[in-house]
């Protein structure tokens, strides 16, 4: 009973809420609604794969860079765009998992590394293609058929549908077989393969997986936006992305939720103390490192855990 | 190309390729006793060229006093590093939570330089005068010799220390089996902590060394860490001899891709020779065991 109504309670807030946000604040939300599409495939890997990726930027800027191409030189619909945005870093995903996978730990966390860097350079440099430097612009407005998102709010909408069937696909695939032969890879990558696992191709379908998220997300950025430049698909921001899923916690869909939502809305918590954004935030990546090992969604949950138990007895 | 372009490329390359070495030889030495990245390296760097700068160019100190004050102060700094953030953690066989602390640490100290000395850059007089040397036409700085000066004798101490001392050959256990060093009566977590003082302190060395040429800027450090990072895998993770050879590959690669080819291209070359590196040979050139996980 309770596991059903909570949900509910959930869409519907998400639905009603908006409408009193003023713009800024809309905005916002969206950027938090993409940064959930972008987060939800690497918190898989991370978190049940147990390897860093550090290419998140890469299947982001392809997604991106794909749809705002596509629409703007060629005049394919918004829609069709966004789809080939998201085949296409998920083609990236698979092609570049041949080579890459075979890696472990620290040498995949390199050569994603590499990828990461490479990407961004060819952006640079390909100006025919990409624009180089100026990137670019005059992205149109995300429209579905016939129907054009003009608004934050219509777009907030969308954005948060995409967001939440990410995020619930993500959940039904942990509770799959291949998320339960994730988590045996995580424990023991031998073990798992002694059980029948390919954790090869396992990892494989989890990348591409990244990869179409990530493709999707940047798609949804540059139609947001309306106008992209190499600099916001950086390594930087791969970095940033491993990051703030640690300070969420990457076993959890909260954790992927309050990672997105924290690095949105973290730059402007504390007003007129900018200068020390940096170091408050790096002062909370360390206490939530130290103190709860699961992120803070690992931390709420076991509090709540705890809190039903108390109640129950 | 002429041959003296080529030997200029050759020299910038070795120059730069000698602090990426030093950058590699840092890394090597955290991960030989905990097996963890530390993502503050190149921070470490910058902390030194930022100390030696300030000391010299604003307190006016005198060299000899404005290198080792620097070296000391972030020597001091990985020591409050390790002790504050490092040596309480748990212990965790991914060692996620260790290599996230470290790009904690990265952010703390980035957020504290910013507040400390501001975005501008910081130079620092080359050690020995301007004047550039000449071979066959080209040119080298004097500030060269002092790094690879440096770099060599960081190495044959450190050689030395892992091969031949009592204290190495423990580090070395605790990155082999944390469980049966301690067993051995190793102090696995008094070795940890030196750990992080010495690269802290080749760190802060490299620093004071490259200042001159590169200036002091807030912006070197995460540079430096993936470069640092990138030619410790190259040369083999774990490997001295390996993180010296990685520095001056990928250094080389980079000053010829970027006169042979362009200098847009320079990173995406240099980047994706160390990729197939790691096709061909996972565990680096030097590398011996295949690290896992």
């Amino acid at each position: 009973m309770q596991r059903k109504i909570l949900p509910f309670l959930g869409i519907v807030l998400l639905i009603i809420y908006p409408l009193w946000l003023n713009e800024f604040l809309v905005s916002v939300s969206i950027i938090t609604g993409i940064y959930i599409v972008l987060l939800t495939g690497l918190a898989l890997f991370l978190g049940y794969g147990g390897q860093f990726s550090f290419a998140q930027a890469v299947f982001y800027g392809l997604g991106a860079y794909t749809s705002a191409i596509l629409t703007t030189k060629y005049h394919v619909p918004v829609i069709a765009a966004f789809l080939a945005g998201g085949v296409l870093a998920g083609a990236v995903g698979y092609i570049l998992s041949a080579p890459i996978l075979r890696l472990r730990g620290y040498y995949l966390a390199v050569a994603t590394l590499a990828v990461c860097q490479i990407f961004h350079v060819l952006v640079v440099e390909q100006f025919n293609i990409t624009g180089g430097p100026t990137g670019v612009y005059d992205i149109p407005i995300f429209s579905l058929f016939g129907f054009e998102f003009k608004t934050a709010i219509s777009y907030h909408y969308l954005v948060w549908v995409i967001a939440l069937a990410s995020l619930l696909f993500a959940k039904n695939l942990m509770n799959s077989r291949i998320g339960r032969a994730l988590k045996g890879i995580q424990s023991s990558e031998e073990a798992a393969m002694v059980l029948g696992v390919n954790a090869f191709n396992l990892k494989t379908k989890v990348f591409v997986l990244t990869g179409v998220t990530g493709g999707l997300a940047g798609s949804l950025y540059a139609h947001y936006v309306s106008y992209i430049s190499p600099g916001n698909f950086t390594l930087e921001l791969s970095i940033w992305l491993v990051v703030i899923l640690s300070v969420g916690g990457v076993r959890t869909i909260m954790g992927v939720v309050l990672g997105a939502a924290f690095t949105t809305v973290f730059p402007f918590l504390l007003g007129k103390y900018q200068n020390f954004n940096m170091l408050v935030f790096g002062l909370i990546l360390v206490l939530v490192l130290k103190y709860m090992p699961n992120g803070i969604a690992g931390f709420l949950e076991e509090q709540v855990f705890r809190l039903v138990k108390r109640t129950r007895i | 190309m002429t041959e003296t372009q080529l030997l200029q490329f050759i020299f910038s390359g070795i120059t730069i390729g000698c602090i990426y070495a030093l950058v590699a030889l840092g890394f090597t030495i955290i991960f030989n006793t905990t097996s963890i990245v530390n993502f503050a390296q190149g921070d470490f760097v910058m902390l030194g060229a930022m100390f030696a700068a300030t000391f010299k160019s604003l307190f006016h100190f005198p060299l000899i006093m404005a290198v080792s004050l620097s070296v000391l102060s972030v020597a001091t700094i990985g020591l409050i590093m390790e002790r504050v953030l490092i040596h309480s953690l748990k212990d965790d066989p991914r060692l996620f939570a260790s290599v996230m602390m470290t790009m904690g640490a990265s952010i703390i100290i980035n957020a504290i330089s910013i507040l400390v000395w501001g975005a501008d850059p910081l130079s620092l007089e080359a050690f020995s005068g301007e004047t550039p040397i000449r071979i066959h036409g080209a040119t080298l700085v004097p500030q060269m010799f002092w790094i690879a000066g440096g770099i060599f004798l960081v190495m044959i101490l450190l050689v030395i220390f892992f091969r031949f001392t009592w204290l190495g050959q423990g580090m070395l256990a605790c990155s082999m089996n944390k469980d049966a060093a301690a067993s051995m009566g190793i102090n696995v977590k008094g070795m940890i902590f030196l750990s992080f003082i010495f690269s802290a302190t080749i760190g802060g060395l490299g620093g004071a060394l490259v200042a001159p040429i590169t200036m002091a800027t807030l912006d070197m450090g995460g540079i430096m860490t993936l470069k640092g990072f990138t030619a410790a895998i190259i040369g083999g993770l774990g490997s001295v001899p390996g993180a010296f050879l990685g520095g001056i590959i990928l250094g080389l690669i980079e000053a010829l891709s970027c006169g042979i080819i362009s200098s847009g291209y320079r990173d995406a070359i240099a980047l994706s020779i160390l990729v197939l590196v790691l096709m061909l040979k996972p565990s680096g050139i030097m590398g011996s065991k295949i690290i896992r996980k």
